[in-house]
């Protein structure tokens, strides 16, 4: 079918839906071999056994809890950030929320699976549904992660009914599909009333289910007693890591997706500036949590503690440990705090090293300790696996094609809020302004709605 | 009710690892492919480890100590395991329940003393292994963590023939494979609650002190230190 | 499709998040009554259990609440 243009304001965000190109196909095929190579992987694993991988003793955790830690990591781009954003009435979010709540949604489904892969016996996982012990965090993990991927599921979901409406109402495509996920909804002031209720709920609600997920996952280092994880700085420093890839992986998917589907128009320049200046923000306080801990650990000197530590800085994994500073401290600060360098481009480089220093801290958190244990025994190397690897490829393509899946359906950027921006919050906004300035608000208000009628 | 506990003296030691062996005979402990073994796989539940070297090259004096579950009273491997496949029985022993368990080897990331192993795959024994399993002891699928479990199999046993003997269990009933195995008598093995007992009076001498101790782990696995 | 049709499957839908969350309750009070048995920390499991139900419940409110008033007010202008 070809595409209609219907000539609305907005054609260009619903344009991908209607109208897929060649490379599109192009990708779809390359992804999911990629990702059938994986399966492949995992069920070699199924049937052998977890010596498919490069996991042995001491390290018995690796790669699929590094990439568990992390994936649930970038999941909190989404929600959190989007609810921070709503809750501050911070305006330019417009374009980015829906973007960042798609990312929440896959990428927490596709976390949420790799410990069910790291399980050595996964046709006994109903065994934590039928006798699961409520005290070890790996159950209170299970619960956070799923009360997050509910929560956030409904927070991408209810926002979304006035653009399915948009589309069950240009007809064409999947007419069924958006009646049945429309509700019915037509737009009337108190349909939009209920709309905002429930969106404000979820917006406050949210924020501590996201924050408790990450904490909780550091929880699961933290509770034990080994040297470098048994920390309680670690439910803080995971949240604030967890954002920081997060907002990285945000602004690559942003800056793809307005190459492919020409969305800039809408995602200006002023929208990475401001989410630089978050990445910039938020790089810090990570350095700072990094440098509290390690500097503690330094000055306590005690022993078991410090050979993890000598591990991490001079031992096997000093490139990744150097690697990670250079990339998530030392070039996100030159690159975004220089006018010059910040420019889109400057961004989506920073952003990348981001996501790859962000990778490395799970791994510098989580192999160290597992290789040094408190007894002598001989410290081995880790090297991961080609399943390991595999399985790694296939999850990161699952995620791009879940995107790029979600892209086809729904529009990527909030096309009421985008509307809703342009046709009253231009007055809103000069309203709540005058009431920050010094004179009597009333005042204020009934002048701007003088003006307004005008 | 007993508390079960161990004392080994590393005075009389001689490290010659009768009772490695015989703990692996015991529990039908798989033995790993070299591949596998290389690759730090090789399954034991009592390991010699080399606590350090005292001298210089070549007069070197390797201190061993003989390490196996240290059956903690407090242990933290328990603690974090999400389906009770471990567990503490009455008897101060840490069991473990093979067909409960769902391989996620929380229990050994968390242990201090690194002493579970997991079956990351299973190979083909050798046949004459096979001839000589225990049948006391399951033997365990691919998948899942195991551990020293003081032989709990034979207390069960010196259970039942007491109670068809119409007696009580006495001390020396019971004794896992590995102190029945030391040629030199290096481990005692008994009642911890009983203060007559052999161990329980070891366990108080003076060179008697607990590994990492200090984690509040309680271990009942207790060492004489070696004194010249 | 016709309205009513529609209307069905979106009611099944929704319902699928009460069943979420009526599992996630009995869920977790299985889990509570076996710690209870096994005699593992029971006011740490109850804190948890507590927090995770409400939070399912409000989730499966919020979305009814959605639904309901979305199709009550369909028709006003
Ligand atoms: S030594 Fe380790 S495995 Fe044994 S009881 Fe203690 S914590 Fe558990
Ligand atoms: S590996 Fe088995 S015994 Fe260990 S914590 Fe997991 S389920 Fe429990």
């Amino acid at each position: 079918m070809s595409y209609v243009d219907l000539h609305d304001e907005d054609e260009t965000l619903f344009r991908p839906i209607y109208e897929t190109s060649k490379s599109f196909y192009i990708a779809v095929v390359v992804l999911t071999g990629v990702f059938l190579f994986g399966l492949g992987c995992y069920i070699h694993q199924l049937l052998y056994g977890l010596g498919a991988t490069g996991m042995d003793e001491p390290v018995s955790w690796a790669f699929y809890i590094v990439d568990f830690v992390f994936f649930i990591g970038i999941s909190h781009a989404g929600t959190l950030i989007s609810a921070i954003l709503r809750l501050s009435k911070a305006e330019w979010r417009r374009p980015i929320t829906r973007m960042a709540e798609v990312i929440t949604g896959i990428v927490l489904a596709i976390g949420g699976l790799h410990p069910v892969i790291d399980l050595g016996r996964p046709d006994r996982i109903l065994h934590l549904f039928e006798r699961g012990r409520l005290q070890s965090p790996l159950l209170w993990d299970l619960t956070s992660v799923t009360a997050y991927f509910t929560a956030s599921t409904i927070y991408l979901y209810i926002p979304m009914i006035p653009d399915i409406a948009l589309l069950r109402d240009r007809g064409g495509k999947l007419q069924n599909l958006y009646k049945i996920l429309a509700w019915g909804y037509k737009g009337t002031p108190k349909q939009k009333h209920a709309l905002e209720k429930a969106i404000n709920i979820l917006m406050v609600m949210v924020i501590p289910i996201a924050i408790s997920v990450h904490t909780i996952i550091a929880w699961i280092f933290g509770m034990t007693l080994q040297p470098g994880w048994h920390s309680t700085i670690f439910g803080p420093y995971f949240v604030v890591g967890a954002i920081y890839s997060g907002i990285a992986a945000l602004v690559i998917v942003m800056i793809a997706f307005r190459k492919l589907y020409h969305f800039e128009d809408y995602l200006k320049e002023i929208h990475f500036q401001y989410l630089g200046t978050l990445l910039l923000v938020v790089s810090l306080l990570w350095t700072y949590f990094t440098f509290a801990e390690y500097l503690t650990t330094f000055y306590g000197h005690e022993p078991a503690e410090m050979r993890v530590f000598d591990y991490k800085f001079i031992g096997a994994y000093w490139p990744y440990f150097w690697l990670m500073v250079l990339v998530n401290f030392v070039m996100p600060v030159i690159i975004l705090s220089n006018k010059k360098t910040k420019t889109i481009k400057g961004i989506l480089v920073a952003s990348i090293g981001v996501v790859i220093g962000m990778w490395l801290e799970r791994l510098i958190i989580i192999i160290p300790t597992l290789a040094n244990p408190r007894l002598p025994y001989p410290t081995g190397m880790y090297t991961p696996s080609i399943t390991e690897l595999g399985i790694a490829a296939a999850a990161t393509s699952a995620f791009i094609l879940g995107f790029m899946g979600f892209s086809k359906i729904f529009p990527l950027i909030s096309i009421w809020e985008t509307k809703e921006g342009r046709e009253s919050s231009v007055h809103e906004v000069s309203m709540r302004l005058r009431e920050y300035l010094p004179g009597h608000p009333e005042e204020a208000k009934v002048e701007a709605s003088v003006k307004a009628e005008l | 009710m007993p508390k079960y506990g161990m004392v080994i003296d590393l005075n009389k030691c001689t490290s010659c690892q009768a009772c490695v062996t015989a703990c692996k005979v015991e529990n039908n402990v798989q033995i790993v492919s070299e591949d596998d073994a290389q690759h730090g796989r090789a399954m034991f539940w009592m390991k010699m480890l080399t606590m350090e070297f005292d001298g210089d090259y070549p007069n070197i004096k390797p201190k061993t100590l003989p390490r196996n579950c240290m059956q903690c009273d407090e242990p933290s491997c328990i603690k974090v395991c999400p389906v009770r496949a471990t567990y503490i029985r009455e008897d101060g022993i840490v069991a473990q329940i093979y067909p409960q368990c769902i391989g996620c080897r929380y229990c050994m990331a968390n242990c201090p003393y690194t002493v579970k192993v997991f079956n990351w795959d299973r190979q083909a024994q050798p046949k004459e292994v096979e001839k000589t399993y225990n049948p006391d002891v399951s033997v365990r699928p691919k998948g899942i963590v195991e551990k020293c479990t003081f032989c709990v199999h034979r207390l069960q046993d010196a259970s039942e023939k007491a109670k068809a003997e119409h007696r009580e269990l006495e001390p020396g009933d019971y004794v896992p494979a590995c102190v029945e195995a030391c040629p030199v008598d290096a481990i005692t093995f008994g009642d911890l609650d009983d203060k007559k007992s052999d161990v329980s009076v070891a366990s108080r001498d003076y060179r008697a002190f607990g590994l990492l101790e200090e984690l509040g782990t309680v271990p009942k696995v207790r060492y004489l230190n070696a004194i010249e | 499709m016709k309205e009513k049709t529609v209307y069905y499957i979106q009611l099944l839908t929704l319902s699928f998040n009460w069943i979420l969350a009526i599992s996630v309750t009995t869920w977790f009070v299985n889990l509570v009554v076996i710690s209870n048995q096994v005699k593992d920390q029971q006011t740490a499991s109850l804190y948890i259990s507590v927090f995770a139900i409400t939070v399912f419940w409000i989730l499966a409110g919020v979305l009814s609440y959605v639904f309901f008033s979305l199709h009550k007010h369909a028709h006003e202008a």
